[in-house]
């Protein structure tokens, strides 16, 4: 107890402090707090809810600026720029946003120009580093493609009574020549299935210069004998079967049509034979070239014959069968792909000769239709009409002849763009600008919700309000009423308003109000219940207040704080019910919402998933955003409750 | 409580009753949609109509009077409506003594109503069980763990992503998955498989449909357990099993667990009802043939018999349950006497 102090008092400390003033009431110095000021203090306080009404207004700022800055047409369809991916200003060599969409799988044209690959139905200009660009992989498919090379034949007979096989287009093979025929039947496709095919080889002639009557003539028995199979003498075997009398030297070439036929299974799988190549030569003269057109050296050669528009030389059924190709090699490439290249870059285009005059008109360029190309002269930067690469007469029905032009254009220019346009979320399957679509849509939900929220809140505030206030038989009687109507689900009640009166903006704000108001109406009247019976109720009625004042001064001032809360939460309710009335195919029509937007989106999930991607985050943001608000108001209300359920 | 219980029952039949006659009527007060079909089909369409009293047969002299004319070779057939306050007596006659709610004219001409709804329930059900018992246990565990983890990093990550999923639209969530699973990474069917698939496609299928509802359900669960959890933790009675020498898990299990469930078996029907109508959307998203699908095709289609059908299950189903709610709040906790007087 070293450093205890020792504390004196005396009498002078003691001092009355308003010995000498007289007391009366003083004015308050600070000032006074409303129930509002309060609840706005413990708000922004609250730094998740004040972030989510920030979002709430930014959302709100853009679903009315966007439709008025963004001046791209969102009435007409423009399908020439359908489903581009979403490009942004300074993003062009960021690798994301920059315009480009990766395409995997893509069947590769090697036909056409073996030194220059192309992917089929893309344009090679607008593949992110052309040619070389191109990811290529081999592929095999079972199906027939004009890209495909090689391949078997697969024929499977496909009926219990009956073999099937193929045959092929007649022939003439001359009688002064000897003729082989080559099969191949790769040993190992054919033995590795569960039922090996036994197949035979036979030949119809027709022993005449004319007609339709044909001998058929087995060149082999039904065998499962496989591998690369020979059948020489063709002439000698079609000589020996000539029927008795036939003067041999009455013709000199004979029509023949060659069939492989499959043995069919009684039961079980139908056996498949396969074919790699068939070939028919005339073993003197390697020149002639009879059966050339005949032969097939890949399934899939033979089967593109039938899908020809030319199906002469296509080889017909015999019996009842099936042939497909087996394992054909096909080139498929993964490459990275600028659509707006493609749809805005320069293209060469046939414009007529009024279009052309417009743009002289215009002042763009001159042109002398008298002299050709060479007289273009561009009088401006920005003129749509890059290049005339040649001009020609055509002559239309009637007679009636016009001048058009081969011309190169600057496809942007020529869609009446300054610059390559940029999209901020892509454009949708109608080629209108996502971003303009969903803040327009975002605007119509908005005010959906408020005008619905403005409708329940004060039908439901009345109705709860006279029957909590009243309560007895009025309640009761008010209560089975909103009971039975609270009963019917919700989907009912919209359906049979769409059904009865149409779907468009004024539909939705009734079937959203029918029912909507009940949830207000029961909260309004819980809260009545809640204060009425108070102290200073009864002193306000003792002191003959009119029902009117003590609702309107004392209880409802007191209970409003759940409502507004409930209130703010009604708006992101009433926004999801449209747009899951959207997705179900019942939504708005004529007026774009939200809910709209995106299951029109949902339709193309697969191929352009960044539609409904920012779709669904602007609905996700607002929904989470409202949440957070509503709870922050409900914490700066009623203090008590901070942190209940979050 | 047997007293209480009959009388709820009775009312909710009485509730249904005024849905149904509201809707019927409402209903057939539109204009009247036209089968369509082969005259054969349409004829005996119209010839069971009259024998159940929707229809009366129009003497050929008075075409005039005539709703619908059909021509088969040489005879006329000639139909009209009766007035929709005859045809409403008709329907609760023809449901009362032969349960016979109609028959579908768009969805498939002339079967029954109830055998399309029948055939189509199971799917439904089937989906809505699985999503509920995936979805129980998943957010009793995470409001559990959040609330014994109040105010440290977990809770916080709980509670975030909590208010996250119960914000997002459960179609979005399943527009997600399926961008993702389906055809991004191609490891989940994007379409309900049709019944020849085999058994690993039929049993992946439900993979997304079921995570797309159990999401905002689990949420839901999680938020609610975390809620009473914690109120119960701060609660006197577990600071005196604390007192009495108990482990912090002994009173937590014991006292605290089994106190905050009571109020979430309620919960847990409740939840049924909206993972019920949440599914109305997914099926028609994900093509599953059940009977949420079905009345979005039926509303489309103006097949109204299959619609009220539709409605009825829809109503009961939403009107036992809440019975059911009330209940079993009597049942897990005998304190609470529904329906009990001053």
């Amino acid at each position: 107890m070293a450093n205890e102090k020792k504390t004196t008092i005396s009498e002078k400390d003691f001092v009355f402090v308003q010995e000498k003033k007289t007391i009366v009431d003083v004015k308050l110095q600070t000032k006074p707090t409303t129930f509002f000021n309060d609840a706005m203090k413990r708000f922004v306080k609250n730094k998740a809810s004040v972030i989510a009404a920030s979002l709430i207004g930014f959302l709100v700022s853009l679903s009315v600026l966007v439709p008025i800055f963004n001046t791209n047409n969102i009435e007409a369809a423009a399908s020439h720029q359908r489903f581009l991916p979403p490009r942004w200003a300074g993003f062009e060599d960021l690798g994301i946003a920059d315009g480009t969409i990766v395409y995997k799988n893509i069947i590769v044209d090697y036909i056409t120009n073996p030194e220059q690959p192309r992917p089929v139905g893309y344009d090679l200009s607008a593949v992110v580093g052309g040619s070389d660009g191109l990811d290529i992989y081999e592929d095999k498919i079972n199906a027939a493609s004009e890209y495909a090379t090689g391949g078997m034949l697969n024929l499977r007979p496909d009926k219990r009574d009956r073999n099937g096989g193929i045959i092929s287009p007649a022939v003439f093979l001359t009688r002064f020549s000897e003729f082989e025929l080559t099969i191949d039947l790769p040993q190992e496709e054919n033995v590795s299935h569960s039922v090996i095919p036994e197949y035979q080889l036979s030949l119809d002639v027709r022993y005449a210069s004319s007609g339709t009557e044909y001998t058929r003539i087995n060149l082999n028995d039904f065998n499962s004998e496989f591998g690369v199979i020979k059948v020489n003498n063709i002439m000698a075997t079609i000589i020996d079967n000539a029927p008795e009398g036939f003067n041999i030297n009455s013709i000199g070439a004979f029509s023949a049509r060659f069939r492989i036929s499959v043995k069919t299974a009684a039961e079980g799988a139908f056996p498949s034979l396969y074919i790699q190549s068939f070939e028919v030569l005339d073993v003197n003269n390697e020149e002639n070239d009879a059966t050339f057109n005949m032969n097939f050296y890949s399934g899939n050669e033979l089967i593109l014959r039938d899908l020809s528009t030319d199906t002469s030389n296509a080889w017909a059924f015999s019996g009842s069968a099936q042939k497909t190709v087996y394992q054909a090699t096909l080139f498929r490439a993964t490459f990275r792909y600028n659509p707006y290249q493609a749809v805005f870059g320069e293209k060469t285009r046939i414009i007529g000769e009024t279009d052309l005059n417009r743009y002289i008109a215009e002042g763009y360029l001159t042109y002398d239709f008298n002299v050709g190309p060479s007289s273009l002269v561009l009088l401006r930067d920005d003129s749509p009409v890059r290049e005339v690469l040649s001009q020609k007469i055509v002559t239309g029905p009637g007679g009636v002849s016009a001048r058009e032009v081969t011309a190169v254009l600057s496809m942007y220019r020529f869609y009446g763009y300054d610059s390559m346009p940029y999209f901020f979320f892509g454009t949708n399957h109608i080629g209108h600008d996502y971003a303009k679509v969903v803040f327009s849509g975002l605007s119509t939900s908005l005010l959906l919700g408020l005008a619905g929220m403005l409708i329940n809140v004060s039908f439901g505030m009345v109705w709860g309000s006279i029957s909590g206030y009243f309560g007895g038989n009025i309640d009761l009687a008010m209560e089975r009423f909103t009971e039975i109507l609270g009963g019917v689900p919700w989907i009912v009640i919209m359906t049979l308003a769409i059904l009865h009166l149409g779907n468009n903006f004024s539909t939705f704000l009734l079937a959203i109000t029918l029912t909507g108001w009940i949830g207000m109406s029961s909260l309004t009247r819980s809260q009545f219940y809640r204060y009425k019976r108070r102290e200073y109720v009864l002193a306000s009625r003792t002191l003959g207040a009119s029902d009117w004042r003590l609702i309107f001064r004392h209880i409802l001032p007191n209970s409003i704080g759940p409502i507004v809360t409930s209130s703010v939460l009604l708006i992101p309710g009433i926004i999801f019910t449209e747009a899951t009335i959207s997705y179900l195919g019942l939504g708005l029509q004529g007026l774009p919402s939200l809910g709209v937007a995106l299951s029109e989106a949902q339709n193309y999930l697969s191929t352009s998933p960044y539609l409904i991607g920012w779709g669904s985050v602007i609905i996700s943001i607002l929904m989470i955003s409202f949440n957070l608000f509503g709870n922050g108001l409900r914490d700066a209300f009623n203090p008590s409750l901070k942190g209940v359920d979050q | 409580m047997l007293r209480y219980t009959l009388q709820r029952i009775g009312l909710i039949f009485v509730t249904a009753f005024i849905i149904l006659t509201l809707s019927f009527i409402l209903m057939k007060l539109l204009p009247f949609e036209r089968p369509v079909g082969l005259i054969d089909q349409l004829i005996a369409f119209y010839e069971k109509e009259v024998a159940l009293g929707y229809f009366t047969r129009v003497d050929p002299s008075t075409p005039e009077l005539a709703q619908v004319i059909l021509t088969r070779g040489e005879i006329q057939y000639l139909y009209r409506q009766t007035p929709v306050i005859s045809q409403y007596f008709t329907w609760l006659n023809n449901i009362v003594t032969r349960w016979d709610w109609g028959t579908s004219t768009a969805i498939s001409l002339n079967v029954s109503a109830i055998e399309i709804i029948a055939q189509r329930l199971p799917f439904s059900m089937q989906l809505n069980f699985v999503a509920l018992f995936t979805s129980v246990p998943f957010g009793f565990i995470l409001g559990i763990w959040a609330a014994l983890k109040k105010n440290k990093l977990t809770d916080h990550v709980i509670s975030t992503s909590i208010m996250v999923f119960i914000s997002i639209p459960s179609f979005v969530v399943i527009s997600f998955l399926m961008g993702i699973f389906a055809y991004g990474l191609g490891w989940l069917p994007s379409q309900w498989p049709s019944s020849s698939a085999d058994a690993t496609t039929r049993t992946l299928a439900f993979v997304i449909p079921v995570a797309a509802l159990s999401f905002g359900t689990i949420a839901g669960f999680a938020r609610f357990t975390r809620a009473e959890l914690t109120e119960i933790m701060s609660s006197e009675f577990l600071l005196l099993a604390r007192t009495k020498g108990l482990t912090k898990a002994q009173a937590i299990i014991r006292h605290a667990m089994r106190n905050s469930l009571v109020p979430l078996v309620p919960g847990i029907i409740g939840q049924f009802i909206g993972i019920l109508s949440g599914s109305i959307v997914l099926e028609r998203l994900y093509g599953i043939p059940g009977i949420g699908g079905l009345f979005i095709t039926a509303i489309q289609q103006k097949d109204y018999n299959v619609v009220m059908v539709d409605m009825a299950i829809y109503t009961l189903i939403g009107l036992f349950a809440t019975l059911l709610v009330d209940l079993t709040y009597g049942i897990v906790d005998p304190r609470i006497r529904m329906g009990a007087r001053k």
